[in-house]
């Protein structure tokens, strides 16, 4: 894997890498988002699918072990590439106008470690229950008809009762929207960076794939912001 | 007398024999001799590398941050070849014969004959190193044509062929860089050649950046060093092109040859004030739609769409009905003069003249104007503030190239053995005035195909001592270099390199310019003593002499001017014919046209050095004309 | 005109390097910037001061000698022009003008507005050619090029390799001079032999001299007096991954 190795040390390698690593995040965040805006459909809904995902057993924990490997690559690589960024360039200029780049493209380690920071308090918060014990302990008492007719009671967790309880707090609200605008942001430039980055660049259609980060970054986030903004506001959950 | 050395036999032949019969050395021996090749142009790029290729250790110099920064990189129009790929009956005796009728028969035949055979390899050369020339949709090599020929062999990349040949050269360059074959010194610039028994054995240079003076010895010295257009101060040149390599070379006593043909592009952008730095060349293609004229009122000061049809002269369509507008170069640019000293000049100088697109754009349309000229206008409109669609454009000649150089054999050798001089800085190939398109070919031409063969012969055919440059006479040209540097630097006087080089230019462009006579040139050379005296006494130079240095570097540039231009007087002042670039009112026809005297003047004249200010010694080297019948210039 | 400039004074590499503010009342809107230049240098002469120094020669836009940051963007305010074809008249009377070399590691200042651009020399030493022997070269119409791939290989040899797309970049990346050199030869059937290698080399030699990496702002694009696009930084992109995931080098 010596070559392997040189690949990744090379900026055009490892850029290459962070493309890779950031379309699987935005796989996970489809699927994600897609997951999520159960949560309008109701209580059972998204509590059957929490439910199910953890049914899916190692197939779950693959898909997890995934996630995070491209997590941790895409951190560690571009953490490597901004600090050689910033040595090659040590004298900055007294002015400094930039033509055309957007500000999201300027900022994407800015945007990409609060990101992070998000994510850490995110898994805390509603997958390790750090960080409100007793809104994750809550349950829901299922009555399951089986095939004889007879009632089975069982309870399971109550994913829709926890986000409702956590959303309800405008610091908690608040801080999703900042850090999902921020990952906006961040999404913005990178999907359309990701193709210029795998070499996928013609005029034909330039126009669209470089429209198609803020777009679908767009799309997204307000997918996922309308959940916390939803709950704070008693659309749902009220 | 002086010998060129040039074959017996056939002209179609002579290269082919010569070839054959040459010494050569062997390959094991070829990395035993050190070439010194400065100058990193068309002729030097292509010349070290090729030779580097051969085997040969190869150092080469240029005083650019890179070599691809050479001044060849800025040539326009395109590169001709004798490929004959149009089918339009152009062979390599047609190029030979407009070359040299182009160059009103003051070239030498043989140098001539070689260029167009070698011209094909030239083209074969670049495209497989991937220089983009333009190509029909069939996939096959565009070409257009060029002033001077009835066919089209001129094969070009867009606008900028010089720069994508150059490139190509500088690719090749590169890559025996890399492999170790060449070691390159960049900012590094020649001030002196060293002559080690009456051999060319090594050079001193000043490493632009430390400042430092440091010898080199070798086997042989390849000058491809550029020509001296800058001695006008105004001209289509770079700013750093100079003289002082092929100048400290004559110094040493290399002959140099026709200082006096110089060229003036007639289609640059005029001078617009005492500031200008540069002039602006606009592609001759544009005299194919524009027309030339001046009002016919002296001194008419109204706006150029003011003065009715019947009050303007269009003197290129009168004076030479069957060329109009497309009238050689020389012609053209003096028939500007003409106008101007007449009182009819345009713009604020009234140095100017139009170039009128009001009736092609009335005949095909604005849409087809821009297609072909777009770039041109575009570029104008930038430089000038001026919209050349809506006021016609003010074009003024301007030195350009200069056909005159060192003195060079048929093996591209000087007088001094090892001193070689290849593409602009030598003599050889366009006689009294350069054909569009040819001085690429030519640079490529010596660079990659004749040096690889006639220097071999060299090296083959002497006895080299093994020289060190703790030899006395490399530790003499040292001293030489640092005296020089130290006495600019200490003078302490008021007025910059550039105000003398400014005045020189002026001085060299009011009586040894478009135009020359026998009391402008006296006065002229009695003015450059003055004026360097003024120099040695007045200059200003601060900055370090262990440091980068710019001022420095001008100077010691325009003290080699100073000196040269009186070179070039001298020269024009003896060849009392006209000839091509060089235009002796004393010798015209009725008509005002030039006239040449092939009894007295059918000769390269070769000047030896006798000292700063005195009088430079003549040698001749007869032209002897026996595949082409001289001829008079006609293009009425 | 009257124009006030700052520019950025260094007398050697050593030298930490400062602003140094000059006043200049006789500058003539048809002047280009480096002509102004000039008139400024003269006037320090004058009073006995060191000119400043900057790179230039063909003044035509071609050699790619030129070049600095004029307040805050490479060659000045005008897309497609390098700074010698830049003119006064597209400032005003009584502007304030900041000049600074291009900053990049990998460009170390030599003094005032001159840098060291040898790193690109290097890199196009390390595979920017066509391996071709003198006097081995086939005919040159024996191997037809499509006029748009003709077209397209020009388009990326436009480049004069003055750096500004170094100057522009927040990060000192050298992609698109890199890409374009890499495209200009591997898009024409003459380069296919090397491409592999070429594209390996001269990446790696990219990374050694301590350029950034591209973040694809494309400000070197907007910066680049030839305006040479971006679509070169993506195909070398996959010509890199061909060549290193697939390719032998």
């Amino acid at each position: 894997m010596n070559w392997f190795s040189a690949f990744l040390r090379s900026t055009v390698g490892a850029k290459l890498a962070v493309a890779v690593t950031g379309i699987l995040m935005f796989l996970f965040l489809i699927m994600h988002l897609s997951g999520n805006l159960l949560v309008f459909a109701g209580q059972d809904a998204i509590n059957t699918y929490s439910q199910n995902l953890r049914r899916l057993g190692p197939l779950l924990w693959i898909a997890r072990v995934g996630l995070l490997v491209s997590v941790i690559a895409h951190v560690i690589l571009t953490i490597r590439l901004t600090r050689q960024n910033a040595a090659a360039r040590q004298v900055r200029y007294a002015i400094h106008k930039p033509q055309v780049s957007s500000l999201a493209s300027r900022a994407m380690i800015v945007s990409g470690l609060i990101v992070m920071v998000f994510i850490f308090f995110h898994l805390a918060h509603l997958t390790f229950g750090v960080v409100f014990p007793d809104h994750f302990a809550l349950r829901e008492t299922v009555t399951n008809l089986g095939q004889t007719g007879s009632a089975a009671v069982a309870d399971r967790q109550d994913v829709y009762g926890m986000m409702v309880a956590g959303f309800k707090n405008p610091m908690v609200a608040g801080f999703y929207v900042l850090a999902l605008v921020l990952l906006g942001m961040h999404l913005a430039h990178g999907i359309s960076s990701v193709f210029q980055t795998l070499g996928v660049n013609h005029p034909k259609y330039n126009g669209v794939l470089r429209k198609s980060g803020p777009a679908l970054a767009t799309v997204i986030i307000l997918g996922f912001i309308s959940i916390p903004l939803a709950i704070l506001f008693g659309a749902v959950g009220a | 007398m002086l010998d060129s050395k040039v074959p017996s036999g056939p002209i179609e032949t002579k290269w082919e024999y010569h070839k054959g019969h040459i010494k050569l050395v062997n390959p094991a021996n070829k990395r035993k001799f050190t070439i010194l090749v400065v100058g990193s142009g068309l002729a030097g790029s292509s010349a070290a590398a090729t030779l580097a290729e051969l085997g040969y250790n190869v150092k080469c110099f240029c005083f650019q941050d890179s070599p691809r920064r050479a001044h060849s990189i800025a040539a326009q129009g395109g590169i001709n070849a004798a490929k004959n790929y149009q089918n339009d009956g152009d062979s390599v005796f047609r190029l030979f014969y407009d070359t040299v009728k182009g160059g009103d028969f003051r070239s030498r035949e043989a140098n001539v004959h070689r260029l167009s055979e070698v011209s094909v390899n030239i083209i074969d050369q670049c495209v497989a190193q991937g220089v983009p020339f333009a190509r029909e949709y069939g996939g096959m090599l565009d070409n257009r044509s060029f002033g001077g020929a009835q066919v089209s062999r001129t094969f070009y990349a867009r606008g900028q062929t010089g720069q994508q040949l150059l490139l190509g050269a500088y690719s090749a360059l590169s890559r025996m860089i890399g492999a170790g074959a060449i070691k390159m010194f960049p900012r590094t610039e020649m001030l002196d050649l060293v002559v080690v028994g009456g051999k060319a054995r090594g050079i001193v240079v000043r490493d632009l950046v430390s400042g430092k003076v440091e010898s080199h010895a070798g086997d042989a010295v390849l000058l491809c060093t550029g020509g001296y257009g800058n001695v006008f101060y105004l001209s289509t040149n770079a700013k750093g092109c100079n003289v002082t390599a092929t100048y400290r070379a004559y110094k040493k006593g290399a002959y140099f040859a026709n200082p006096c043909y110089t060229q003036f592009h007639p289609t640059c952008i005029p001078i617009s004030g005492d500031y200008q730095s540069k002039l602006t060349l606009m592609s001759e293609s544009l005299r194919n739609d524009g027309r030339v004229w001046v009002s016919k009122k002296k001194g008419d000061r109204r706006l150029p769409n003011e003065i009715p049809e019947e009050e303007r002269d269009y003197y290129l369509e009168r004076k030479y009905p069957s060329f109009g507008n497309l009238a050689p170069r020389d012609i053209s640019s003096r028939s500007a003069k003409e106008a101007c000293d007449d009182g009819r000049g345009v713009g604020e100088s009234g140095r100017g003249v139009y170039l009128d697109f009001r009736d092609a754009i009335k005949r095909l349309g604005k849409p087809k104007i821009a297609e072909k000229y777009g770039n041109l206008f575009h570029m104008y409109h930038k430089i000038t503030g001026e919209d050349p669609y809506e006021t016609p454009m003010r074009i003024y000649p301007a030195s350009h190239y200069t056909m005159g150089g060192l003195w060079v054999d048929y093996n591209l050798m000087s007088n001094l053995p090892g001193l070689h001089v290849l593409g602009e800085a030598n003599f050889s190939d366009h006689g009294a005035n350069r054909l569009g398109a040819s001085a690429l070919m030519q640079g490529l031409a010596d660079g990659y195909f004749v040096i690889p063969y006639t220097l071999g012969h060299y090296l083959a055919s002497t006895t080299l001592e093994p020289v060190s440059t703790d030899h006395k006479a490399f530790k003499e040209a040292e001293a030489g270099v640092h005296q020089t540097v130290n006495t600019l630097l200490s003078i302490g006087g008021r007025r910059s390199p550039d105000s003398f080089h400014r005045e020189l230019g002026q001085i060299m462009w009011d009586y040894c310019g478009l135009a020359r006579n026998d009391a402008g040139l006296r006065k002229a050379l009695q003015l450059i003593p003055k004026l360097r005296d003024e120099f040695w006494q007045d200059l200003c130079v601060l900055g370090e002499r262990e440091n980068l240095n710019v001022s420095l570097e001008k100077a010691g540039r325009v003290a080699d001017f100073l000196e040269f231009a009186e070179l070039m007087c001298h020269d024009a002042l003896a060849r009392t014919e006209s000839c091509g670039g060089h235009f002796r009112e004393e010798s015209q026809t009725d008509a005002g046209e030039a006239q040449r005297d092939d009894e007295n003047f059918c000769h390269v004249s070769a000047w030896e050095f006798r000292g700063v200010g005195s009088a430079p010694t003549l040698h001749k080297e007869p032209l002897v004309f026996e595949n082409v019948q001289l001829a008079t210039r006609s293009y009425k | 005109m009257k124009i006030t400039l700052r520019v950025w004074r260094q007398e050697s590499p050593k030298d930490p390097g400062r602003f140094e503010t000059y006043e200049s009342n006789n500058v003539n809107p048809h002047m280009s910037f480096l002509e102004m230049l000039d008139v400024v240098n003269e006037d320090l002469i004058a009073q006995k001061k060191r000119p400043i120094s900057f790179d230039h020669d063909c003044r035509e836009g071609i050699c790619g000698m030129c070049g600095m940051v004029i307040n805050g963007v490479p060659h000045g305010p005008d897309r497609g022009t390098t700074t010698c074809q830049l003119h006064m008249r597209r400032f005003s009377d009584g502007d304030t003008i900041t000049i600074e070399p291009w900053r990049a590691k990998a460009f170390p200042v030599v003094q005032d507005l001159v840098v060291d651009r040898s790193a690109f020399d290097r890199i196009v030493q390390a595979g920017g050619f066509i391996s071709v022997r003198t006097g081995s070269a086939p005919d040159a119409n024996a191997i037809p090029v499509p006029k748009d791939i003709a077209d397209e290989a020009m388009e990326a040899a436009e480049c004069i390799g003055c750096g500004a797309c170094v100057a522009a970049c927040k990060n000192a990346s050298a992609s698109l001079f890199v890409s374009a050199k890499i495209w200009h030869l591997s898009s024409l059937p003459q380069g296919q032999a090397e491409k592999d290698r070429r594209v390996s080399s001269m990446v790696a030699q990219m990374d050694e001299e301590g350029f950034g990496s591209c973040t694809n702002t494309y400000e070197c694009e907007a910066a680049c007096p030839k305006e040479i696009s971006v679509r070169f930084i993506a195909r070398m992109n996959k010509e890199y991954r061909r060549a290193k995931l697939l390719g032998r080098s």
